[in-house]
């Protein structure tokens, strides 16, 4: 079990590096006054658009999180929408072209460089105290997502990558979970051995090579760099792609991961719904660790589980902004949003409400709040993420605008091995010249 | 007499195969139709036409799936095609009217662009548009799409237009000069009265390219849900939800047809000439 | 004023819509559409001018070249395609029918929808892995048909037969066409001996040759535009693997995705050349193989 005090520690441990300074800081607290108010949430009203991405859970929490807010003000209502990922960042970049982003966009740590480098989102500094709230707020979480000295964002959680597994098949066929010191190798033959006890149509990995975030670990672990330079290139190379690709290729010649077209199916429409581990076509995926509720609250049948990320000796996982609120530079209401997204991240009831579904809550009084009436699937993400508090390295440089096409094009061509026959070295050129397009345009 | 009976068995084959081959052209609707009446269980799982147990909660649950009613997103079409249809047969009229009936200089240059106009892929300006609706602060408004149509950018319909202004015989305008009319109340008492079939198919078509337009609807607006035109509702429909949610989805994409399909019924011989004499895509 | 000198004013009154939409959003935008070809723009800063750059950088762009290479392939297959079934239904429709006008209504009913988010969201569940389709093929006894969209080798070709479906509008306008020829004319054939088969390629292929050249010219345009259907089957980005990355959608992920404004503004003029080019080549082919019965009297 648990303690209370445990919970609330586990945030602070997000802290990446704290300087002394930092944390004197983080104890003083309010140093500066609460900003007058007369324009927030009481004084005025009006609609504020906001847009997410995410399953039908999440948008389900959300959508009660707004109606508690309209509640609590009734002269604010919401617009909302939400998508799938990838079709969430083509709708939200075509809405940056024309200047019409909603005034509440929830952000990526892949993308928030970009946007802030095209001036697209509003400095939040000056609402943290009063409107954000953000007096308790975790260092580390808070400084991700401030850039040269600017909040653009306000976490809605951490998270860290992980292999997530379906306990209940790897029960039934008789096996331990992976243990997560696995290196890549031992985790294929572990795969390999699974793969022999489960039921037809079920593959024991889901295809990941399509997804740059097992990448990015794998490059980390390869190079003990980051996966881009602090000046926007890419530090992986060839090398690296043609590595990636091959370990895949090797992993599908074995026959325990999901065909190329059931991986191209879960590409083109990626939300938990649609996840391989949820309609049962994959045992394990490489996937961020507060997936686990996601995909809980959607199998009824089967129990959920993490382990560490597999790839041996050399650590690639950090821990991270999971994602963010950020306000549109030209919302017409900066202080009401602001308010929203404080009373998001701290408001108990609002808190209770969305549980770790984006990840372990930035707050410590928001952790505090959810201590008592864990679900199961919350714990098992919770005990995974503080145990990997000390087992990180800490992401240092953010992702260059480009980076989503990087993403892109990263899963065009892992699948162009697999669905058009393509070899993993001339995969891995072609990706490496389209990184090298999306980065210099 | 043999002749005569092999004629009949020619035409009862030729109608069987017409009727057979008319079935597998619209199975896909009827099959959309029965599945949007199923569980999903039962439109992954049985072949069949007929619903187990029709039910309408397809309808039910999908028209407030993403939060907002269906109706807002119907409204918002309809008022979007209204105004399409509006500007469409005002500005398109007026323009035709000049090219048929009135002499001005320059006439057949113009004309002669009118007419390159039409078969210009929209490509060639959207990029500029674009940027200039941008600047407007037009972008999220229903302005990009409906302000061209009040300015007959649409050649296509000042064509067919001039079709068939040229079509009504000019004995009425000469009467009508002799008179002391000028082109002002030539073009109110003389012709307009006389192009009600035109203005129909004009606006028919006007409406059904609106309702189905889903380029430039995605392209400028849906930054609020508010705001979603039964098109972009429905792309958000499949982007935000699961393949359990087919039944849903096909219930919601098949009540996006039924405006076009009632408007095809009530003028299905308009539209049809429509095609018949100037090409139209439907 | 002269008479003739009051009608042109009136008549640039009744043209002035017209004339502020054909400059303001129609020629003008063509030009700054070429001008910004040359440029760099992102909407975010002024406009650089990068001279033929962008125009270098498509020709050596891998994913520009494939979706020329897609689109090319989808006008080949699917403009001829859907004339021919357009020609094959309206020759059958009009052998003296009784429900003749019901059949023209029926048939031109996937043309009337077919443009629409509904019927590419419809495609999208027939040809999905578990889709209709499969249904029935695996009724049929095909074991294990493939998953139609998810496969690039098949994916493209689902849109073809979204767009040949549409048959119903060429068709439409080929019945017309066919009605027009005079009965006279199968009455001398016949006198003449020539049979049914004979008589549709000796009378009635020739002519309604000029309906057949204006109906490719129509449905090559159109094709060439094809976006909606991509855009919804695909899930926005041309997948699988690309094989669905038409034209148009590459245009607008670059332009409004990606705000590579210049780049978006040559590709889409690069388009509008291919057009015409195409246009005027098909134009230039008729006189072998288009048949106007004026001249030949």
């Amino acid at each position: 079990m648990l303690t209370r005090r445990e919970f609330t520690a586990a945030g602070l441990g997000l802290v990446a590096s704290p300087s002394l300074l930092a944390l004197l800081d983080a104890c003083g607290g309010g140093s500066s006054a609460p900003a007058a108010r007369q324009t927030g949430p009481e004084a005025s009203g009006g609609k504020l658009q906001i847009a997410w991405w995410g399953g039908s859970d999440r948008a389900k929490r959300t959508q009660q999180v707004l109606d508690l807010f309209t509640r609590k003000y009734p002269k604010w209502s919401f617009d909302s929408s939400f998508t799938g990922f990838n079709a969430y960042w083509d709708k939200i970049n075509t809405q940056a072209a024309g200047g019409a982003l909603p005034d509440i966009i929830q952000m990526d740590m892949r993308y928030i460089g970009q946007f802030t480098q095209r001036s697209q989102l509003l400095d939040l500094t000056k609402y943290a105290d009063a409107e954000l709230n953000l007096g308790d707020f975790d260092r580390g979480q808070r400084e991700q997502a401030t850039i040269n000295g600017k909040l653009f964002g306000v976490s809605l959680g951490g998270n860290t990558q992980s292999l997530l597994y379906n306990q209940s098949v790897i029960q039934q066929a008789g096996m331990q979970p992976p243990t997560g010191k696995e290196s890549w190798e031992e985790f294929g033959s572990y795969c390999k051995q699974l793969q022999a006890k489960l039921p037809a149509g079920m593959a024991a990995l889901d295809d990941c090579s399509w997804d740059i975030t097992p990448f990015e670990v794998f490059v980390r672990q390869r190079t003990k760099k980051e996966l881009y330079t602090s000046d926007g290139k890419a530090v992986f190379t060839n090398g690296d792609a043609l590595a990636w690709f091959s370990l895949w290729q090797e992993y599908r010649s074995a026959g325990f991961i999901t065909p190329g077209t059931v991986a191209a199916a879960e590409n083109q429409q990626d939300t938990p719904d649609n996840s391989t581990i949820v309609l049962g076509k994959a045992a394990m995926r490489l996937q961020w660790s507060n997936f686990v509720g996601q995909y809980q609250v959607l199998m009824k049948n089967a129990s959920i589980g993490l382990a560490p990320h597999p790839g041996g000796a050399n650590i690639g996982t950090y821990i991270k902004v999971s994602q963010a609120f950020s306000l549109s530079a030209k919302t017409q209401y900066p202080q009401a949003a602001a308010a929203f997204i404080g009373f998001f991240v701290t408001d108990p009831d609002a808190v209770t409400v969305l549980g770790l579904d984006r990840g372990v809550p930035a707050s410590a009084k928001a952790r505090t709040t959810l201590a008592p009436n864990m679900t199961p699937a919350d714990k098992v993400q919770l005990d995974f993420v503080n145990a990997q508090v000390k087992n990180n390295r800490a992401k240092t440089v953010l992702d260059p605008t480009g980076a989503g096409e990087v993403q892109k094009a990263m899963a065009r061509n892992a699948l162009s091995i697999p669905l058009t026959k393509v070899s993993p070295a001339a995969a891995a050129e072609k990706f490496m010249s389209e990184v090298t397009k999306a980065l210099t345009a | 007499m043999m002749r005569a009976l092999s004629r009949v068995s020619v035409y009862a084959l030729i109608n069987v195969a017409i009727v057979a081959a008319l079935v597998v052209m619209l199975y896909p609707l009827i099959w959309m139709l029965s599945a949007s009446f199923k569980t999903g269980y039962e439109i992954f799982h049985s072949l069949s036409l007929l619903p187990q147990a029709p039910s309408l909660d397809n309808y039910i649950s999908g028209w407030t799936a993403l939060r907002l009613p269906f109706s807002v997103f119907f409204m918002n079409s309809v008022v979007l095609c209204a105004a399409a249809v509006l500007g469409n047969t005002i500005s398109c009229t007026l323009a035709a009217f000049a090219f048929a009936r009135l002499r001005f200089p320059l006439k057949r240059v113009l004309f002669a662009v009118m007419l390159m106009t039409i078969m210009l892929p929209f490509h060639a300006t959207i990029v500029p548009q674009f940027v200039l609706y941008e600047h407007l602060g037009w972008v999220g408004t229903i302005l990009p799409i409906v302000v061209p149509k009040f300015l007959a950018v649409d050649a296509f319909f000042v064509f067919l237009l001039v079709q068939f202004i040229r079509n009504i015989p000019t004995s009425l305008d000469d009467a009508a000069k002799i008179d002391g009319c000028g082109p002002f109340r030539l073009f109110y008492w003389v012709i307009l009265p006389l192009l009600t079939p035109a203005l129909a198919t004009t606006a028919i078509f006007t409406f059904i390219f609106t309702w189905n337009d889903f380029f430039s609807q995605l392209l400028y607006l849906g930054n609020s849900v508010s705001s979603y035109t039964v098109p972009v509702a429905l792309r958000a429909f499949i982007d935000a939800t699961s393949l359990s949610s087919w039944p849903q989805t096909l219930a919601m994409s098949l009540l996006s047809l039924l405006p076009i399909i009632g408007f095809f019924m009530a003028f299905q011989r308009l539209l049809v000439e429509g095609i018949s004499t100037t090409g139209l895509k439907g | 004023m002269s008479e003739a000198a009051r009608e042109g004013l009136a008549a640039y009154l009744f043209l002035l819509p017209w004339l502020i939409g054909l400059f303001g959003l129609t020629l003008g935008p063509m030009v700054a559409s070429l001008l910004l070809s040359f440029t760099h723009y992102d909407l975010l800063s002024p406009p650089r001018w990068v001279g033929l750059h962008n125009f270098q950088l498509l020709l050596s762009d891998d994913r520009y070249l494939h979706s020329v290479r897609v689109t090319f392939t989808y006008v080949v297959l699917e403009v001829p395609l859907k004339l021919a079934f357009a020609l094959l239904l309206a020759v059958v429709l009009n052998r003296g029918l009784r429900a003749v006008g019901l059949y023209r209504a029926l048939f031109y009913v996937p043309s009337l929808l077919g443009g629409s988010a509904a019927i590419a969201i419809l495609w999208r569940q027939i040809f999905g892995g578990d889709g209709m389709a499969n249904m029935i093929l695996t009724s049929l006894g095909w074991h294990h048909p493939p998953a139609w969209l998810q496969d690039p080798s098949y994916a493209l070709f689902t849109l073809v037969a979204l767009g040949v479906w549409q048959f119903g509008s060429p068709m439409v306008i080929f019945l017309a066409g066919i009605r027009q020829i005079p009965r006279e004319f199968y009455d001398a054939a016949r006198v003449d001996g020539a049979g049914r088969v004979s008589q549709f390629f000796r009378l009635t292929l020739p002519l309604l040759t000029p309906l057949i050249l204006f109906n490719f010219i129509l449905q090559m345009v159109y094709a060439f535009q094809t976006f909606t259907p991509a855009f919804l089957v695909s899930g926005g980005n041309g997948s699988p693997v690309d094989s669905t990355l038409f034209y148009t959608l590459y245009l607008y992920n670059e332009a409004f995705g990606n705000l590579h404004m210049g780049y978006g503004a040559a590709m889409a003029w690069i388009l509008l050349v291919v057009i015409a080019v195409s246009t005027a080549a098909v134009f230039a082919s008729s006189r072998y193989w288009v048949f106007y019965m004026e001249t030949e009297r």
